[in-house]
């Protein structure tokens, strides 16, 4: 009886012990993942279509299309900040590409249609951002990083003087005629009729320039408190290796959204995390 | 929080200060002078800037330039109430300033207290022109101080050594000359308007037309020519005189600038308590009571008053004020000569010519009822 | 002392007059001027820094956060508010306090394997629930001291709160289709089996689990959120030994036992079935292993290879000792969990007790002790049919299945009833009032405190110090030394330290210091119950919902079995929660207030010397809920 109640108890001991070690060494040897933030993907599919933003966004080309939901959050990293209230809606984002262009979708909530940018007035806008250099990994340094990004702003205001052909106006003397308009002599004091779209190059915070070179089309549309913005580029950048080139793989991007009506201008916007283009 | 992460030292408030950049005092500061008790608000300043440089499209609503009434003329609307409530407490130590500039102050998402006025405060720069501090009452009669009183603020761009805009540009998008003129590259401005907001004395104006922001460049191509600014070169009353300052620790007693600042300190910057060390220097209105004037012009005011009133007894002072409205030139020496009857004071430019030279006294020239040489009688002489 | 001679009326005005003033000092605190308040906040796991903010009524808090090492949230309990953030990219968070008292913010984003206790305070004042629980806390003192000092003599007959009698039963099984169920050799038999699966699964969870943070693995969900909650919020307090009786640990060793899976097999066990030593047949194996087990906390609560390991080992030492020794020794002197339930039993509404003592004195042999064919002698080797209190009974119903007569019942009797039985043999070795006894309950605060301030406290270098960062002084070797003096000297040290004044104020002569000692921590059962039944609700109510997302993927492989498993974290009832604590808390003080007059009076001869003898462990039970409500609110 003794003897066999020692053996059972041994054998027990070390199978568990034997466990024991195997769930250790296995453990240790399992990369201890902590709910790593994963960077959301989105699919750039190919589409034989091209969409002529003259004619509008083409939401019927866009319906096929998967979407992804991006969260924003305030960008507080640095000053000044935009104004904190409440919760942050979620962006939706779209793309694909044809055999020529590659196109970018982005839908947001917005109370308001904000297309003046006049004093103390800022226009809504949104931007999509992607790193020059291929191969930059998604640290989660957003905003003092990381080599040269290239950043395609679409603006209201800009969207309404392109498209809608409506230049600024003031509220002072609104119907006032300038005789002498076509001869200003100042060159600071001429209207430029610029894209909807900026083509910006910017390294860090405050560095942000306009690119010589205009690629990129855009336009969008509020309607119901919802904002829709198309960009349009080609695939290859004119700028040759020192522009973004679409081509297959992987690419980072990260979304900006501005709301005019909360006085979001320049670093008072929300930004979102990276999101990893799928482009195939 | 802020990034007010530098100290400098900011002469007007004698002791250090946050500030968004290392202290970089220029090789020579514009400055100006203006005699508020001089001015008679006729605006011609006003018109002279803004035909200069304010016509423009989008443009329209801006005076780079602008005379207001105290107290109750702002423009834009209640620009200086508005902040000096935020502001705290401003408490003075002597000549020493304890409280807070703003740049010191830890509001939560902003780098400088400040404030976006609305499109609707700059529409009307005129109200309570000429309108007194309080309703005459029965009985009152003319007494200095004044009581009721206003007086009349000249305002420009003060090129501030420290500037708002310039601190609160998240993108460097305007810069401090050697010569201390600010200006905004209308290049690299995006139209922010944190320039707007971040100015004290609300001098940055946005152009819509353009999606720039802009403000008063001292003339700038003037000024590099050694002219003074339009504002100061068609002012009627004489009231202005634009030039070069010097060093706040080594100014020179011939600099007609230095002399009214550091020496005499009659001339005192507006609102040195915001903390932008301004360079335009006010002698203050001898009419208006001394609290309000200390509010303005930190607690040199009363002593400046004083002197002012006793400018007689400095025949240097006189010539300066001579000096203001003689020439187109800058003078950037004076020197008077002769008693306070029979001198003159004289004003030379950077190469040390000449440029003007001014009676200490107004020669009183009596007009005849007949005028020989021209063979006519006149009316009205008195 | 000449206090008790005064008339009543005086205490009257005594006691109108404190009301008063305190009721002035709570509404002194006046309303201050709303600021706009900013805080950066910097997180790493598992602390914020600052810990603890403090701002008034209606300030307007402007949070930025920063994370210095992995994504961090930040949500505030009572507000419900968040943000988050990772290192790089700041989260911001802008609300108005408008509500005023303590408020926990938390993490809401998983970032490792503290994440459920990465926490902090946030005060926002006046802390009005603070000044109320103090408030209760000193009314109900008070009342107790004016009711029991008009006592002119001792209690013939003890009610709880006057009201209950203390003797009161209730047989539960006199409704047949009960007793019929635990007749049944079914019952317990198929809850063991069921639990036994639900612990296969924790423990493949920790062995095999996919995610190394403990709030996604089923095995450290279920143990330390579910089943210790429900532990020390209904089944202790209520249902005394509950788990024991469907517990699947010793399942394996009565199986090797007994021979047989239900039916009745070996009478005598097999194995060695040797009989646990005299010195050790009390509680005092049993402080120690729970002790000895709260050294790993930091580890098996967080991390399910910890949990694994632990209850591997619970379960591979269950089996060894049921080799070696007789019946339920394992479940009587080795389980960790069996000493605070043995001990808080004795306060629960539900116990197995003999009906009629006469026909149990007629009956030879006692098959409830020898067992029969219809079930086995009492595995917990207790004597069924003069059982009188819960401490050694694990509710497994051999009795009620053994006895010919049916007279054993499940009874319902009041709160406490089991703290009051008197010893009923002599040479009843281990089923004694005394120090082993009384050094669990003092134990059991002791741990509470340890892991309130850990596990809930905004202190992060405390978590570091359970967790190991460290091993020095400064570090684990700190934790355990800090644990052992707590809970060993300095929380009995305080009663002892009480026991003596009571003696002292009693004035009695022949009383030992020792009886005085022990008697009055029983008081500290009902305490040690609120406390850890508050302390449960701090970890339901922020953490339950990771429940629903490991039961549909329990070992964090992506499954999606009930389709719960993407719910987020969804806090509730957070600001009702510390309420709810306080209220527990002042519940726990309400019996403990309760007993202790009644222990005073068992303790001293004559009522003069119970009632003086009373007044310092009154004082002593006030500052210790004072204490709690502190920690738990204040």
């Amino acid at each position: 009886m003794k003897k066999t109640v020692y053996f059972i108890t041994f054998v027990l001991l070390a199978a568990f012990l034997g466990l024991v070690y195997y769930g250790a060494r296995h453990w240790r040897g399992m990369p201890v993942q902590i709910e790593r933030f994963e960077t959301p993907a989105l699919n750039v599919a190919f589409m034989d279509k091209d969409i002529d933003l003259a004619q509008g966004l083409a939401p019927e080309v866009w319906q096929e299309i998967k979407l992804q939901e991006i969260k924003l959050m305030y960008q507080v990293t640095a000053l000044p900040w935009p104004k904190i209230k409440g919760m942050l809606s979620a962006v939706t984002v779209k793309a694909f590409h044809s055999k020529e262009n590659i196109y970018f979708y982005m839908s947001w909530p917005d109370d308001t249609e904000d297309r003046i940018h006049e004093t103390t007035q800022f226009s809504d806008a949104c931007a999509i951002m992607f790193p020059v250099e291929k191969d930059v990994q998604p640290h989660t340094i957003m905003m003092g990083f990381l080599g040269r990004v290239n950043i395609w702003q679409w603006k209201g205001n800009q969207d309404r003087e392109y498209w809608q052909k409506e230049s600024p106006q003031t509220k002072a003397y609104v119907d006032y005629y300038y005789p002498f308009e076509d001869k200003e002599l100042f060159p600071v004091s001429q209207h430029v009729t610029k894209f909807a779209v900026n083509d910006l190059l910017a390294i860090r915070v405050g560095t942000i320039t306009p690119k010589d070179v205009q690629e990129v089309m855009g336009k969008g549309v509020w309607e119901n408190g919802v904002w829709t913005a198309v960009f349009k580029r080609p695939l290859k950048s004119l700028e040759g290796e020192n522009g973004v080139n679409f081509i297959s793989g992987k690419r980072l991007s990260a979304l900006a959204v501005w709301n005019g009506s909360k006085g979001d201008r320049g670093g008072r916007k929300s930004i979102s995390d990276w999101l990893e283009l799928n482009i195939q | 929080m802020s990034q007010m992460s530098h100290k400098v030292y900011n002469w007007q408030l004698k002791r250090e200060m946050a500030y968004k950049y290392p202290e970089a005092r220029p090789q020579k500061q514009v400055a100006w002078i203006f005699d508020t008790n001089k001015c008679i608000a006729c605006q011609t300043c006003t018109m002279a800037c803004k035909m200069t440089w304010t016509s423009g499209k989008g443009q329209e609503y801006m005076w780079w330039n602008n005379v207001e009434t105290k107290p109750w003329g702002f423009y834009p609307m209640g620009w200086d109430v508005r902040l000096l409530e935020s502001l705290g407490p401003q408490s003075w130590d002597g000549d020493k300033y304890i409280g807070k500039t703003i740049f010191e102050q830890d509001i939560a998402g902003e780098e400088i207290m400040g404030y976006s006025p609305e499109e609707d405060d700059w529409l009307n720069p005129n109200l309570g022109e000429d309108e007194v501090s309080q309703p005459v009452k029965q009985g009152e009669y003319i007494k200095i101080p004044h009581q009721p009183w206003m007086f009349y603020l000249q305002r420009i761009c003060n090129h501030c050594t420290y500037p708002g805009c310039l601190g609160a540009c998240p993108r460097k998008s305007i810069y401090k000359r050697d010569d201390g003129i600010v200006l905004i590259d209308q290049d690299r401005c995006r139209g922010y308007q944190e320039c707007v907001r971040g100015c004290p004395y609300k001098k940055s104006m946005f152009r819509g037309f353009t999606g720039k922001s802009e403000k008063c460049i001292s003339c700038y191509p003037a000024a590099e020519q050694g002219k003074q600014t339009q504002c100061t070169v068609n002012c009627i009353g004489k009231i202005r005189l634009f030039g070069y300052k010097g060093p706040w620790d080594k100014p020179k007693e011939d600099n007609p600038i230095d002399y009214l600042v550091h020496f005499k300190k009659i001339a005192l910057p507006l609102f040195p308590q915001f903390g932008t060390e301004p360079n335009v220097y006010y002698i203050p209105p001898i009419n208006v009571p001394e609290a309000f004037n200390r509010q303005l012009f930190g607690p040199g005011a009363k002593a400046a008053v004083e002197m002012y009133r006793k400018a007689y007894e400095d025949t240097r002072l006189i010539g300066i004020l001579m000096l203001m409205g003689a020439t187109e030139e800058i003078p950037f020496t004076f020197k008077v000569e002769g008693d306070i009857n029979t001198g003159h004071c004289y004003g030379y430019n950077e190469k040390g010519e000449q440029v003007a030279k001014v009676p200490l006294k107004e020669p009183i020239v009596i007009r005849q009822e007949y005028d020989k040489e021209r063979d006519v009688h006149r009316l009205s002489v008195s | 002392m000449s206090v008790y001679r005064l008339p009543f009326t005086v205490y009257r005005k005594i006691v109108v007059g404190f009301l008063f003033l305190s009721s002035i000092f709570f509404f002194l605190s006046s309303p201050s001027f709303a600021a706009e308040r900013f805080f950066e906040v910097k997180a790493k796991k598992f602390s914020y820094t600052p810990n603890i903010i403090k701002v008034n009524k209606g300030d307007k808090v402007s949070i930025r956060l920063i994370s210095e090492d992995v994504h961090h949230g930040f949500f505030v309990d009572g507000y419900g508010v968040k943000t988050s953030a990772h290192p790089g990219m700041e989260g911001a968070l802008s609300f108005t306090a408008d509500k005023s008292g303590r408020f926990s913010f938390r993490c809401s984003v998983t970032c490792g394997s503290l994440h459920p206790y990465m926490i902090g305070y946030l005060y926002v004042s006046p802390n009005n629930l603070w000044v109320w629980g103090v408030f209760g806390v000193l009314a109900l003192g008070l009342i107790s001291w004016l009711i029991t000092s008009k006592k002119k003599q001792k209690d013939e007959k003890l009610k709880l709160f006057g009201i209950i009698p203390l003797e009161w039963r209730f047989p539960l099984t006199k409704f047949k289709p009960l007793r019929a169920l635990l007749k049944s050799r079914w019952f317990p038999f198929l809850p063991i089996v069921f639990n036994l699966f639900i612990f296969t699964i924790i423990l493949l969870a920790g062995f095999i689990g996919g995610l190394g943070a403990g709030n996604y693995n089923f095995g450290v969900m279920i143990v330390w959120i579910l089943w210790w909650v429900l532990l020390m919020m209904f089944m202790v307090p209520l249902i005394g030994r509950f788990w024991c009786m469907m517990c699947p640990f010793p399942l394996i060793g009565d199986w090797i036992q007994r021979g047989k899976l239900i039916n009745v097999g070996k009478q005598k066990s097999w194995g060695l079935g040797k009989r646990w030593p005299n010195k050790l047949r009390n509680l005092w194996p049993l402080v120690i292993l729970f002790w000895v087990s709260t050294w790993f906390s930091g580890f098996f609560t967080v991390k399910p290879f910890a949990t694994f390991i632990l209850l591997g080992a619970i379960i591979l030492i269950a089996i060894i000792i049921a080799l070696f020794f007789e019946k339920r020794t394992f479940c009587l002197f080795v389980c960790p969990v069996s000493g605070f339930q043995g001990l808080y039993a004795n306060f629960s509404l539900f116990g197995v007790r003999s009906r009629d003592p006469e026909i149990c004195k007629k009956h030879v042999p006692k098959t409830c002790v020898v067992g029969n064919e219809k079930g086995y002698g009492c595995p917990w080797m207790e004597l069924p049919y003069e059982m009188n209190r819960n401490t050694y009974c694990g509710l497994c119903f051999e009795c009620l299945k053994t006895c010919p007569y049916d007279n054993m019942d499940l009874v319902l009797k009041p709160f406490g009833q089991d703290l009051f039985a008197e010893r009923r043999r002599t040479d009843d070795v281990y089923n004694r009032r005394s120090t082993d006894e009384a050094y669990k309950a003092l134990t059991m605060i002791g741990i509470f405190l340890s892991f309130f301030l850990a596990f809930q406290g905004p202190y992060g270098h405390l978590r570091d110090m359970v967790t190991a960062k460290t091993f020095g002084l400064h570090g684990y070797l700190g934790y355990l030394l800090e644990s052992f003096t707590i809970d060993f000297l300095l929380i009995p040290g305080s009663l002892f330290l009480f026991a003596w004044l009571s003696k002292l104020a009693s004035r009695s002569k022949e009383v030992k210091l020792k009886d005085v000692f022990v008697n009055f921590s029983y008081c500290l059962v009902p305490v040690g119950i609120a406390i850890w039944g508050a302390f449960s609700l701090g970890i339901i109510f922020p953490n339950g919902s990771y429940l629903l997302h490991i039961i549909s993927d329990p070992f964090s492989w992506g499954w999606n079995l009930f389709g719960t498993a993407s719910i987020p974290w969804t806090p509730f009832f957070t600001g009702l929660m510390p309420y709810l604590q306080v209220l527990v808390t002042l519940g726990g003080m309400l019996f403990a207030l309760d007993f202790g007059y009644k222990f005073s009076q068992r303790t001293y001869k004559d009522i003069g010397e119970a009632k003086r003898g009373w007044i310092p462990i009154l004082i002593y039970l006030i500052l210790i809920h004072i204490f709690f409500v502190r920690i738990f609110v204040g």
